[in-house]
């Protein structure tokens, strides 16, 4: 009763080959194999499995943003500050993809559960925060931002004028 | 290996230039758009001398603009004109045809030279210099039998004559007549005879001869003026005789060859005459013209009998001119008869014109228009179509009901008018007289050019081909100080357009004030009773949107114009500042009008400033353009911070020309602030002198002038800036700003002698500002801003390369495709007009001297204005095509898979 109990634990799925139905059934296990010892310790792991997948899988999702950082920087390093077709794009992917995906935070954040959810969507966050900030350090080093007085000149307005004059040589 | 060394060499040079003409963009124009935006008008000045030459097709012709040139009868067109040098050599002093088929010209100063044109093409046959010294104010000239006489007269002793050859220039001989009677200003010479008067006497003498009796004619009333006859074979003279009561007469007097009498007529009195002799001797008949009310007659009479010869006298509505015009020749073809004679006529108001004595007036030349002094340029006023439209936008208290109502009315009317062009209905009949294309277009290019001459004539001229609109002759006055005020442009309806010309008048030299509507050309004189010191238009707009104009009398009394504007006035007079200079003096005054009261306008002087006339000269003040803007407040530079602009719209540029024992000649700008009289800078030149020409715009001074020491043009600019930051953006005060602005400048060498300069003009100033010099040569160049950049640097760092300017080169290039007039020279350019149009990128041009000129520079390209290539009818097509192709694929895709879903 109780090995049927545990058999029928035991095999929670199987193949049954033709072969071993015709073949001897009850072949003995080996000595000193005690089938139940490493059934039990399956059994421990495989009771966490699931939720550890799901946790592991969304820090994998969570620092994804993070661990593309250094290859970011490598890539800002390579373009240089150059205004030209190639650097442009590249800033502009740096600058789109973090933006992109703060955009679709919320389908993002459905993947994410689990008791570290809070954290790992902080960090998601966080990391994208860092590859627009990343992005815009690299358009201000490359002087497309308008950081500086210059390029708001084109909207100050003529000074009012408080004295009029008018003359010149005399008419006699 | 030589060649291939300097190709080398060449080569990065070229490219420079290239380099050069993509940042600056060339400005040429294609060969097919010559006379698409631009047009040229030449013109001779203001008639000296003329005759009709022996082939009756052309008329010879000497200006005071020192221009020989022959017109053609028929049209009035210039067949050749040759342009003398600038006075005073090349004063025109005497004009004659020579035995040959030649024009004599004699010019020139102390030494004047004797040049023949060949009348058929006006090359130049001969030219000597006159042997010896002349005072000139003293000689009559005269041309006989290949001989040149030079008849100096001294004044109540006697008169020296020189005979010169004609074709070699030698003198070949010299004597003189007593002739106590003898003065410069009485005497003329007919023919060989000099012939004087004295009192009730006229005396003549043959000066051909050397020992020649003197003749003595007693008349019997005092006589006032002489003028010689210059045609048929007799010598004569007209006379005017004193006026006895209200009655002038005039009487000519055809002086006796050998074995004939003495032939005498009266003539009409206040008339224009000319004699016309047969070939037989015989008979003597004279043209006289009269003007009575607008109406010439041309009277032709029968010198012995009197009597009126109807065949060849005539009366016809003469509207060229107020006054009396003179005769210059009477041409009447080879046949002599009278019914064909043409009239050779030149008016008081610079206009030459030729009528046929049957009276016809076949053309008219208005050559005052050669000396134009003041330009203003006109918008058109909007259609009445348009005007209507904005008449219902414009009364904002009217309610819903009154809006709506009037809504309904505007828009019946513009349905009935879309019926009348639909059907072809003409337009309701234009009152005569008026074009009816003189409106305003989309994009603000067509204009109405005001110009006023020195003649004191007036004209509107249309902007797209020249033509004259209208014309204004203004009597009796002075045009040495003419300023033109605009008042109001059009864009106030239903207020038309107003300008004012102030000039003076020509016998109390008090100030005239002619106001007038610069479209129609219809205004009012008015004697203002005081003489104007300066004047200046109000800041602020009356109720009318009229602007109305200080003047500041000689007694530094103030006064407005309109009256009824003093309350305005007052109310601006605290903010409202005038100066004054003085060329006598040196003496600069700067006034305020802040103690005026509403009554009265009270000017008061708060400042003045020096320039002590014995070490120099006061030549010229420039101060900025009222109307103008300036778009950008600062400078980009290559670090990215702005350099901020010092735009202080009280400044003035003035020019003195100081004398100094070891340089000679000092050249000193001062720029100064017209409102607190502080000298904000000054520079000056040493062994620099005039000619001088300066232009002030935005932040910046540039002027040219001529430097003795490298005896070539040199051109300088002064940038004035406030720093990196800017003390006050909201407001500008000339008495509250930091008066130490950052200067920079530099000077360049033009190689060019330079008549006229000024800057390009756009309606918001976005567009970069270019300079359009007139040069001697008479090309005009438009010399971008850049080239004379006093930032240019020597050494090129690559923070100067990133602001994008050129590195420093001592000489400017005169590219050929930056010459505004391409191949149409003009000569003796006085001045050069900008002004902006309704398009940002474009500026209009008028260049004004002897020719005038107009086209129209866009000096950072038209980038406001579609390219010519652009074919929206074809880029219309394909988008409708491929809307079409798209819904008819759609539809055939549909019935494609309903038929495949069957299967």
């Amino acid at each position: 009763m109780s090995s049927n109990r545990i058999s029928a634990k035991k095999y929670k799925w199987g193949l049954d080959f033709p072969v071993r139905k015709t073949g001897n059934q009850d072949v003995l296990s080996p000595p000193g194999f005690n089938p139940s010892v490493s059934q039990s310790s399956v059994e421990t792991s495989k009771e966490n499995d699931p939720s550890h997948l799901i946790i592991k899988k969304a820090w994998d999702l969570a620092l994804a943003p993070l661990k593309q950082v250094p290859m970011n920087l490598f890539i800002m390093y390579m373009a240089g500050n150059s205004i030209s077709i190639f650097p442009i794009m590249m800033v502009g992917m740096l600058l789109v993809r973090p933006i992109k995906a703060l955009f679709t935070l919320q389908s993002t954040f459905k993947m994410i559960e689990g008791h570290h959810a809070f954290m790992q969507k902080f960090v998601y966050f966080l990391g994208n925060i860092v590859g627009m900030l990343l992005a815009l350090y690299k358009c201000q080093s490359m002087g497309l931002l308008p950081s500086h007085s210059s390029d708001w000149l084109a909207f100050i307005d003529p000074p009012v004028r408080l004295e009029y004059s008018g003359g010149g040589m005399s008419l006699i | 290996m030589m060649t291939k060394g300097r190709i080398m060499f060449v080569l990065p040079l070229q490219v420079f230039f290239i380099f050069l003409g993509i940042i600056t963009g060339s400005n040429c124009i294609y060969e097919d758009q010559v006379g698409k935006f631009d047009w040229h008008q030449s013109y001779i000045g203001a008639l000296k001398f003329a005759y009709g030459d022996a082939s009756g097709k052309r008329g010879i012709v000497a200006t005071e603009s020192n221009v020989v040139a022959a017109l053609n009868l028929k049209t009035g067109n210039i067949l050749w004109r040759q342009i003398l040098e600038k006075e005073p050599l090349g004063k025109i002093l005497y004009l004659s045809p020579s035995s040959g088929s030649e024009a004599v010209v004699v010019s020139g100063g102390s030494k004047p030279l004797v040049r023949a044109f060949d009348t058929i093409n006006g090359a130049l046959g001969f030219e000597w210099p006159l042997p010896g010294e002349l005072n000139l104010d003293k000689v009559i000239w005269a041309i006989s039998t290949d001989k040149l006489y030079a008849v100096s007269v001294n004044n109540g002793v006697d008169f020296v004559v020189n005979q010169f050859s004609l074709r070699s220039g030698s003198q070949t001989g010299k004597w003189q007549h007593n002739a106590p009677w003898a003065h410069k200003s009485k005497c003329v010479i007919s023919r060989d005879l000099v012939i004087c008067y004295s009192g009730k006497e006229i005396h003549s003498v043959r000066f051909s001869q050397k020992d020649a009796k003197a003749f003595t004619l007693e008349l019997h009333q005092q006589i006032v003026n002489i003028r010689s006859v210059k045609s048929g074979e007799k010598p004569g003279v007209f006379l005017d005789f004193a006026e006895n009561g209200s009655e002038q007469s005039h009487q000519v007097v055809l002086l006796p060859e050998q074995g004939q009498s003495i032939v005498k007529c009266k003539l009409m009195p206040y008339s224009a005459h000319w004699v016309l002799s047969d070939p037989n001797h015989e008979a003597v008949s004279v043209v006289q013209l009269i003007l009575k009310n607008k109406v010439l007659e041309v009277v032709t009479t029968d010198c012995m009998s009197g009597k009126k010869i109807e065949e060849s006298s005539s009366a016809f509505p003469f509207t060229i001119s107020a006054s009396l015009p003179q005769l210059e020749d009477v041409i009447c073809g080879s046949r002599n008869d009278l019914s064909l004679c043409r009239l050779l006529v030149h008016t008081e108001e610079e206009s030459i014109a030729l009528l046929h004595s049957s009276g016809k007036q076949l053309w008219v030349r208005e050559e005052s228009l050669a000396s134009i002094s003041v330009v203003e340029m006109m918008d058109l006023p909007v259609s009445d179509k348009d005007a209507a439209i904005e008449k219902e936008f414009d009364n904002k208290e009217a309610g819903l009901l009154g809006m709506f109502g009037r809504r309904l009315v505007s828009q019946t009317l513009q349905f009935q008018q879309l019926l009348q062009t639909v059907f072809g209905i003409s337009d309701p009949i234009q009152p005569a007289g008026q074009r009816t294309d003189l409106v305003r277009d989309d994009f603000g290019l067509h204009k109405m050019i005001v110009v006023a001459t020195k003649a004191g004539k007036l004209f509107g001229l249309d902007n797209l081909n020249g033509e004259i609109v209208w014309q204004k002759m203004l009597t009796n006055v002075d045009t040495s100080s003419m300023q033109l005020f605009v008042q109001r442009t059009t864009r106030h309806g239903p207020y038309p357009a107003q300008c004012s010309l102030l000039l003076k008048d020509k016998v109390s030299n008090e100030s005239v004030l002619y106001t007038f509507d610069p479209i129609t050309g219809v205004g009012l004189k008015k004697n203002l009773g005081y003489r104007v010191l300066q004047a200046m238009l109000l800041s602020v707009m009356d109720e009318e949107s009229l602007r109305p104009i200080l003047l500041l009398d000689s007694e530094e009394k103030v006064y407005i114009e309109p009256q009824t504007a003093i309350s305005l006035a007052d109310s601006f007079a605290a903010s409202t500042y005038m100066y004054v200079a003085n060329t006598d003096t040196g003496i600069m005054n700067g006034y305020t009008l802040a103690q005026s009261t509403g009554e009265r306008l009270v000017a008061s002087k708060v400042w003045d400033v020096v320039f002590n006339p014995e070490t120099q000269t006061l030549v010229n003040i420039v101060g900025k353009s009222p109307q103008e803007r300036v778009h950008s407040q600062g400078r980009v530079l290559g670090d990215r911070s702005v350099l901020y602009k010092y735009v202080n719209p009280n400044l003035i540029a003035v020019v003195t020309q100081g004398t100094d024992p070891l340089h000679k000649y000092v050249l000193n700008v001062y720029l100064l602030d017209a409102v607190s009289g502080a000298v904000i800078f000054s520079i000056s030149h040493k062994r620099a002198r005039e000619p001088i020409h300066l232009v002030h715009t935005e932040n910046w001074v540039v002027y040219t002038y001529f430097s003795e020491k490298w005896r070539r043009t040199e051109i300088t600019a002064i940038e004035l800036y406030e720093g990196k930051t800017q003390s006050n953006s909201g407001a500008f005060s000339s008495l509250l700003s930091p008066v130490n602005p950052l200067v920079e400048r530099q000077s360049y060498i033009l190689p060019a002698m330079v008549q006229s300069m000024t800057p390009t003009v756009t309606e918001k100033g976005i567009t970069s500002r270019h300079l359009l010099v007139g040069l001697a040569s008479g090309a005009v160049l438009e010399l971008p801003w850049m080239f004379v950049d006093p930032r240019r640097p020597v050494t090129v760092t690559p923070e100067m390369r990133e602001e994008g300017v050129i590195p420093y080169m001592p000489e400017l290039p005169i590219p050929t495709e930056s010459i505004i007039n391409y191949n149409k020279s003009l000569p003796q350019i006085n001045g050069i007009h900008a002004a902006p149009s309704g398009l940002e990128s474009t500026s209009l041009v008028l260049v004004y001297g002897l020719d005038l000129f107009y086209t129209r520079v866009a000096p950072s390209k038209t980038f406001d204005v579609l390219k010519e290539d652009f074919d929206p009818f074809l880029i219309s097509m394909v988008l409708v095509g491929l809307g079409l192709a798209s819904y008819t694929t759609k539809r055939l895709a549909s019935r494609k898979a309903l038929k495949q879903a069957w299967k």
